[in-house]
């Protein structure tokens, strides 16, 4: 009898709630045989999904833990690399690089986006995980105005949000990290779980590490992160003609020979330029470059 | 009627009480943010907001939450928080409740700063310190928005 008061109270309440008598006014809710939010797939179409108990691939992992992976992944290229000390000229590549990334895909991430100059004649640029972006001092010297730069940086923001550097950790790794973590809540772990997973941490971040300065991203990679940097310069207000004024500049200084760098771990700039220019007519973007900013970065030029 | 069928109901209610009741709630999946007064991120902040942070859904206009924390009321983007219970509908069932809990659950666990501790620990050689520089460079919001200004920048639709 008990039991039966109980169970006419919980289906009031179920269906009272089920079909609220005064459904909220504001859109977020639709009665669709259950009250849901309209955070609907769209919404969230950025959200990592860690979907029911096993974690699987590189997007299984939490922002958090890419925040991490990236750190260790910048630790290493910052050893073979130096900081270009060069407070004005770093300032002026965070400021552009934060406005950039308001425009992306990711405009939040767990530590936000750092980038810096690294000293290299090569002409290159790299993006760990987690937002640590690296531009040569040779890639800047090589860029002409500041539609270029923004097209650069675009570029390596792109890989950022394209998940680039974890989708180049070992499927093997994963696999082994995801069985070390399990599901269960623990604060921390014991000293032999902690060496197993650091273990793990270590070669998943050389897998990265490897792919970044040594083999470079594939060729899909590689085009599609030049597609979506022509839609975050042109969202942030960028003459998307940026890019392919810098690939034909890159075409250039290959011809004669000068540093590699981006042309060992990148296609061929004309291959390149010429998807660029099919998206731009495809997608029918345009803008113009103005003289406000050519001076700027004039001002700025190494 | 059976004491299991019972139970099975029972159960049902109750997964769609905690539903219904956990629905409007996401959760800062970024270490800090700003709850800002329009939907974008030139506006002024109107409250600060830290990891694991529970915000009260009001609204959401495309990729922006109005939200509400400590009766303060603004916006804050998608890419800043991950949802705390989503109910499953049909159309919507790759967003079932259990996958921002699970993240909830590995927060600080898996790849995290114990990790790197110990990482660090074991690979002394690596330029952490370097990447601590790195990150302190975060250009004040300000700064962005006269960048903005004087650079003739003007945000456009994000292109298909």
């Amino acid at each position: 009898m008990k039991r039966t008061g109980v169970l006419t109270v919980s289906i009031i309440l179920g269906i009272a709630l089920l079909f609220p008598s005064q459904p909220k006014a504001s859109p977020l809710y639709t009665i669709n045989g259950a009250v849901s939010l309209k955070l609907n797939k769209d919404t969230f179409k950025n959200w990592k999904n860690i979907s029911g108990k096993l974690r699987k691939g590189f997007s299984d992992l939490t922002a958090e833990e890419e925040y991490y992976i990236g750190r260790a992944v910048s630790a290493k290229i910052l050893t073979r690399y130096k900081v270009y000390d060069d407070l004005e000229r770093n300032t002026y590549i965070n400021t552009l690089g934060q406005l950039l990334a308001w425009s992306s895909s990711r405009p939040e991430i767990f530590g936000g986006y750092h980038f810096t100059l690294i000293e290299s004649d090569e002409i290159n640029a790299f993006a760990a995980p987690g937002g640590f972006i690296f531009v040569t001092t040779g890639l800047y010297r090589s860029v002409e105005n500041e539609e270029q730069l923004a097209a650069v940086l675009a570029h390596e923001i792109a890989h950022v949000n394209l998940q680039h550097g974890l989708r180049a950790i070992k499927k093997s790794n994963l696999t082994e990290a995801f069985s070390l973590i399990g599901t269960e809540v623990a604060k921390s772990y014991n000293k032999e779980q902690l060496l197993q997973l650091t273990g793990v941490f270590g070669k998943s971040v050389d897998d990265i590490v490897n792919q970044l300065v040594v083999s470079g991203y594939s060729r899909g990679q590689e085009y599609d992160a030049d597609e979506e940097a022509l839609r975050i310069a042109h969202g942030a207000g960028y003459n998307p003609d940026g890019l392919g004024e810098f690939l034909e500049s890159l075409q250039q200084a290959s011809e004669e020979g000068q540093p590699k760098g981006f042309t060992s771990t990148h296609p061929p700039a004309e291959k390149r330029l010429g998807k660029v220019d099919k998206f731009l007519k495809k997608v029918e973007l345009t803008g113009s470059t103005e003289t406000q900013r050519s001076s700027r970065f004039a001002g700025l030029k190494l | 009627m059976t004491r299991s069928i019972q139970t099975l109901i029972l159960t049902i209610i109750t997964f769609v009480v905690l539903t219904a009741l956990a629905a409007d709630t996401v959760s800062v999946s970024v270490r800090k943010t700003s709850i800002r007064t329009e939907s974008r991120f030139y506006a002024p902040a109107v409250e600060e907001a830290v990891y694991k942070d529970e915000l009260q859904v009001l609204m959401t206009v495309k990729d922006w939450i109005k939200v509400s924390k400590n009766g303060k009321e603004g916006w804050i983007h998608v890419s800043a928080v991950s949802s705390i219970a989503v109910a499953a509908s049909s159309s919507e069932s790759e967003l079932s409740s259990e996958y921002s809990e699970e993240e909830i659950a590995l927060a600080g666990k898996g790849f995290s700063e114990q990790v790197e501790e110990q990482y660090r620990q074991d690979n002394p050689e690596l330029a952490f310190a370097t990447v601590d520089e790195m990150e302190k460079y975060a250009v004040p919001l300000a700064d962005v928005i006269a960048f903005q200004t004087k650079g003739k920048l003007i945000a456009r639709e994000r292109a298909p």
